[in-house]
């Protein structure tokens, strides 16, 4: 999949929704305190792999001296580990449905499997006897209680005006110098990039590698690490052109798209930020992505202030991915979600590094509607970066599904004229994702798939290649129903090696549900 | 607009990235294009600047300073930004219905729990079996995009995942599924192929479906065939067709033909099984036989089987066991040995007997499988008679002697089984004994039972000791000072008996010590002798105290500790009083980190006992 240009920050890793603020939704509430269900615990896991460890810590007996205190609101217990003593867990669920969890292991990874293990045994009907709450425990219990007495005070206060918010200072000279760094960093990557392409890709050698690499390592001095993940991605097309171990003939197209790509974003990278040294006071670019190329991380705040924000809207995810991707060093996962009042699509981001990919809960598929308090949206051009705050849950019927299909593309060729708008663009979404309306599916020649408009418009479906799912074969084994009169999503991409848009399905919205092809 | 011009363009381009831009200069074959791209260029302006760009590349001007690299990024940009508005998207020729195999699944599966299932699936390495297997259990395969995985694991190099599939998860779906496996299956395929066919045979439900399996089972490649034709076994309507393939030049069609006739009791297939003994095929139709209870050419077997039992009795005189001229009678003989396994009957029992009766011969051809073979067969009929036969037999070699000791202690009394089998006081024949004996007295076996110390599930060698009531009935006393003087403690300690000791009769009356002695040196043993032994001296009434002095100094006085405390001694251990907790202190240094654990969970507990 192509890298997309956002900041690859580990501070900057923001989940397309708080998946704490699920839990209200999923555990039904019963005698004050959530219902505690197998589904539950997994939901608050970050990954299946620590919610398995979790459930197995129970399977093993590991656990002992559960207890809960008399209001029935903290869970705890010890959970033995290697060494000679165990683990003290907890759970607290004094905040409301949302557990806090602590525990005394050295795990980095939140929560850990040993409190996934105490609700885990308290989900299987386990009996946690009444006992008092441990000194040190309840001493933590309090300090949080008036952490978040004084955050609500705070919050009060920014309601009713007593605290100003003051707007943030900018240090000019400090901005100068980073914009200097970033033009030098751009002036570096040009020299690199026309030198290589002088002498031709087939003569890049191991040496000639080390090189590039060395530029992808320099360039992270630049604060430029959307053209570092670029420069990146290059050098992994050349790696694998000078491997010859694969389709050679591919791996150059792909670097040779890579080379327009990083051409293309010197060109307007340039002029960009050779104004905004000229006036720090420029207002910054949030029609398009540009900042984001360039390394920027947006704050919410500054989404807010550049009106890049909406209330209360709807919103229903119709396919999720999660991929690895090399250039970046990261696990990204992408959900593609509506937005019901105007039948936008967007993306939601969530980016796990490799080094810390353990302790980042990994997102899921979701298959509730989600009415979001604030919706950002990320200066982008087609299915923008959205982030969602405040959400609340709501399961999805008709109605839901009857907005989607409503928003899809009747006429295949205004589909097609939208994307290949947007894929001109060389730094545009080069994956873009829409719905079109099918009247039917039909075989072509080849025993290849077509979709079929109600204007007799077809569209050739294909899968994409390079680790991609194939979810093409599935459509053979719905029912024939299934595939007329249905809205489907598509993610297209241009094949520059076959001059062709290759156009995937992931999924089918029928009047009665979803059908996911994807994930 | 021309497309092919620019897909000609963009090819060109293509050239130039790989063989550096240095080279644009004077390229002929860029040149070629300028002029239809100018000509292009009066309709449509963007081929006019494609053709400057690239007329700048073939014929670079003096003032301009961009380098040829840069020249070449400018005009395959923007050529690069057309072509991605003129990808073809609609497809060639005409469109007709599409087929769909619909299997009425759903997608309601969430990604993170169908992502490890499928990564599982589609990559190599360990661990994956389980993964697999969980998911599988917890239905996720019920997912309409695990279906096809699900088909594809029959081709998983790790065998026993395709296995899984073919026994468990595929037979799932039940027949919704056929319709997949019929178009996925390749009649002339490999291993998975095989595979297939047997998941289609078991789904089959009615003879039309069977047509298929047949079909395969005649037609396909060999593993496909091999696979195929158990399936048609006992069908009526298939016979002649495995009758056919029993002819066939294929070792592996030839013998799944003959394992599918035995199921079968027409006489044409109990005709073709028996003919085949007689022939190069015995050995394929015999295993097709093993598997069976019963066969009704068992009795006619027999009797061929003594024919050849007979000349082979009567070669032994003059050829040797090995030698090339007996290798033929040798190898019909053990085919017939297979087929006659687990089945009985009058000329069976004839057969055995004869086995047994021809002992010498045997024993000289060496041919001691049939012997235990006949050994095995007549010590379901217990009698007199037939002890007198294994005792013979026992005599040729210590080997055969746990038959007829076991037919002994079924049949007679205390005294008569000591007054013959004490005789046996060394060598094979003494080791032979006592392990037959231990059997009997302290059997054990690898038991799974709860870990006291840490609530975990230990599998672990566990030797119990036979009750005292049971002693009393079948084992005569004298066995005691026998199994001393044999330096067996372990057995010695199952033969003491409390009332005996009570009454002060215990003979020899120094078991106590040697059974003290052999105390001391079972603390480091794995084999749970410990706790016989312990038992033995509780029977013999020593005193407990002497007991547990001898435990724990005989772990004090040990160089190297083991690595965990053996069961037995861990209870004993636990049984102690507070006065010992220094000394297992002391001890608790010294351990390794199990058996360190476990002695700490003992001196946990001593306290708790206290308080």
């Amino acid at each position: 999949m192509h890298a997309i240009p956002y900041g690859a920050n580990y501070a900057d890793n923001r989940v397309g929704i708080n998946a704490l603020n699920y839990l209200n939704h999923l555990g039904g509430r019963s005698n004050g305190m959530v219902e505690v269900t197998e589904s539950f615990v997994d939901s608050l896991a970050p990954n299946s792999a620590a919610a398995k460890n979790g459930r197995d810590l129970v399977k093993k007996n590991k656990l002992s001296g559960l207890s809960k205190s008399e209001d029935g609101v903290l869970l705890f217990g010890n959970c033995a580990g290697s060494g000679a003593s165990g683990y003290s867990c907890s759970a607290d669920f004094k905040e409301g449905d949302t557990p806090v969890f602590r525990c005394n292991c050295p795990s980095r990874q939140f929560p850990c499997k040993h409190g996934l293990a105490l609700l885990y045994a308290y989900a299987g009907g386990q009996t946690f006897s009444v006992a008092e709450v441990p000194a040190d425990l309840e001493a933590k219990r309090e300090k949080a209680e008036q952490r978040s007495a004084k955050k609500a005070a705070q919050a009060e206060a920014a309601i009713s005006g007593e605290a100003e918010v003051k707007p943030k200072k900018v240090n000019k000279s400090a901005l100068a110098k980073k914009i200097k760094a970033q033009l030098q960093g751009l002036d570096m990557l040009e020299k690199l990039v026309l030198s290589l392409i002088r002498g031709g890709l087939g003569t890049v050698d191991k040496r000639s590698l080390a090189g590039i690499r060395d530029g992808v390592k320099e360039l992270g001095n630049s604060y430029l690490p959307g053209a570092q993940n670029e420069l990146r991605a290059l050098s992994i097309h050349l790696e694998a052109a000078l491997a010859g171990s694969g389709n050679q003939e591919a791996d150059y197209t792909a670097a040779i798209e890579q080379l327009l790509l990083i051409g293309a974003l010197i060109r307007k990278g340039r002029p960009y930020l050779e104004a905004k040294l000229e006036d720090p006071e420029l207002k910054p670019d949030t029609e398009t992505a540009i900042e984001e190329w360039l390394g920027h991380a947006w704050q919410l705040s500054e989404l807010q202030a550049h009106g890049l924000l909406r209330q209360n809207r709807e919103m229903i995810q119709l396919s999720f991915i999660s991929h690895d991707d090399k250039s970046r060093g990261e696990f990204v996962d992408i959900g593609y979600w509506m937005e019901l009042e105007n039948g936008e699509i967007h993306r939601t981001f969530n980016y796990r590094p490799y080094k810390a990919a353990k302790y980042i809960k990994e997102e899921d598929s979701f298959f509730d509607a989600v009415t979001a308090q604030e919706l950002y949206i990320y200066p982008g051009t087609f299915n923008r970066r959205v982030r969602m705050e405040n959400p609340s849950f709501a399961p999805v019927e008709e109605r839901h599904r009857t907005k989607v299909r409503e928003a899809a593309e009747i006429s295949i060729a205004d589909a097609v004229k939208k994307v290949r708008n947007e894929l001109k663009n060389p730094l545009g979404n080069k994956s873009p994702v829409v719905l079109v309306h099918a009247k039917s599916i039909q075989e072509t020649e080849d025993g290849g798939l077509a979709l079929l408009d109600r204007a007799g418009g077809k569209l050739q479906l294909d899968d994409h290649a390079g680790g991609w799912k194939s979810t093409l074969h599935l459509l053979r084994i719905l029912p024939k129903a299934e595939l007329e009169d249905a809205a489907f999503l598509l993610l297209l991409r241009h094949d520059p090696g076959q001059f062709r848009l290759v156009a995937q399905p992931l999924s089918i919205i029928h009047e009665t549900h979803i059908t996911r092809l994807l994930y | 607009m021309s497309v092919a011009l620019l897909k000609e363009l963009y090819n060109e381009t293509t050239r130039l990235y790989i063989a550096g831009s240095d080279l644009a200069s004077g390229d002929f074959r860029l040149k070629r294009l300028i002029p239809q791209l100018m000509q292009a260029g009066e309709k449509a302006p963007v081929f006019k600047k494609l053709g400057e760009g690239a007329q700048e590349l073939v014929e670079p001007s003096a003032e301009d300073g961009r380098s040829s690299a840069l020249k070449l990024q400018e005009l395959t940009l923007l050529l690069s930004s057309v072509l991605h508005t003129q990808g073809s998207f609609a497809p060639e020729g005409e469109l007709h219905e599409m087929e769909t195999v619909p299997v009425g699944l759903s997608t309601t599966k969430s990604y993170r729990r169908l992502a490890e299932v499928r990564e599982a699936l589609d990559t190599t390495g360990g661990g994956r079996y389980e993964i697999v297997r969980q998911g599988f259990e917890d239905g996720l395969f019920q997912d309409l995009r695990l279906v096809i995985p699900a088909i594809d694991a029959l081709n998983d190099p790790y065998a026993d995942l395709a296995e899984y599939a073919k026994n468990e998860m595929l037979p799932a779906y039940g027949e919704t599924i056929l319709p997949l496996l019929r178009a996925r299956f390749n009649l002339t395929g490999g291993k998975s192929d095989a595979r297939m066919i047997e998941v289609i045979a078991k789904l089959c439900k009615n003879d039309d479906e069977l047509a298929e399996v047949r079909h395969a089972a005649a037609e396909g490649s060999e593993a496909v065939r091999v696979a195929a034709i158990p399936y048609l076994a006992g069908r009526a309507a298939y016979e002649a067709d495995l009758l056919q393939w029993t002819t066939e030049g294929k070792k592996g069609i030839r013998e799944a033909a003959y394992a599918a006739l035995a199921h079968s009791n027409s006489e044409a297939a109990q005709a073709r099984l028996y003919e085949a003994f007689a022939g190069k095929d015995a050995a394929l139709a015999a295993s097709g036989l093993a598997g069976l209870a019963e066969s009704p050419i068992a009795a006619r077997l027999a009797v061929d089987a003594m024919g050849l039992l007979e000349q082979a009795v009567a070669d032994s005189g003059t050829f040797s066991g090995d030698s090339k001229k007996l290798a033929p009678l040798r190898e019909r003989l053990d085919a017939y040995r297979d087929a006659f396994y687990n089945k009985r009957g009058e000329e069976l029992d004839r057969f055995f007997h004869k086995v047994l009766d021809s002992v010498a011969s045997l024993q000289k051809l060496g041919w001691t499988g049939y012997l235990h073979d006949a050994a095995r067969y007549v010590s379901e009929t217990p009698s007199i008679t037939v002890l007198e036969k294994l005792r013979k037999l026992e005599k040729v070699n210590a080997n055969f002697l746990s038959y007829a000791f076991e037919m002994s202690v079924a049949l007679l009394s205390p005294a008569e089984i000591f007054d013959h089998y004490s005789a046996y006081s060394k060598g094979v024949y003494k080791d032979t004994l006592i392990s037959s004996m231990e059997q009997y007295l302290v059997p054990s076996s690898w038991q799974t039972v709860p870990n006291i110390w840490n609530e975990e599930q230990d599998y672990t060698y566990i030797t119990t000791i036979l009750p005292e009531q049971e002693l009393e009935r079948k084992w005569d006393d004298r066995w005691l000072l026998w199994s001393i003087e044999r330096g067996h403690a372990v057995l010695a300690a199952s033969f003491v008996r409390s009332s005996k000791a009570a009454s002060g009769q215990l003979e020899p009356d120094y078991t106590p010590e040697f059974l003290l002695e052999a105390l001391s040196k079972s603390t480091s043993g794995r084999y749970d002798h410990f706790s016989v032994i312990w038992e033995g001296l509780r029977r013999c009434g020593t005193d407990v105290s002497i007991m547990r002095e001898t435990m724990v100094a005989s772990l004090e006085k040990q160089k190297s500790l083991p690595y965990r405390l053996d069961r037995g001694l861990f209870l004993e251990l636990m049984n102690l009083p507070e006065s010992y907790r220094e000394r297992l202190s002391a001890l608790q240094q010294r351990l390794d980190s199990y058996s360190g654990k476990q002695m700490q969970y003992i001196l946990d507990r001593m306290s708790e006992v206290q308080a």
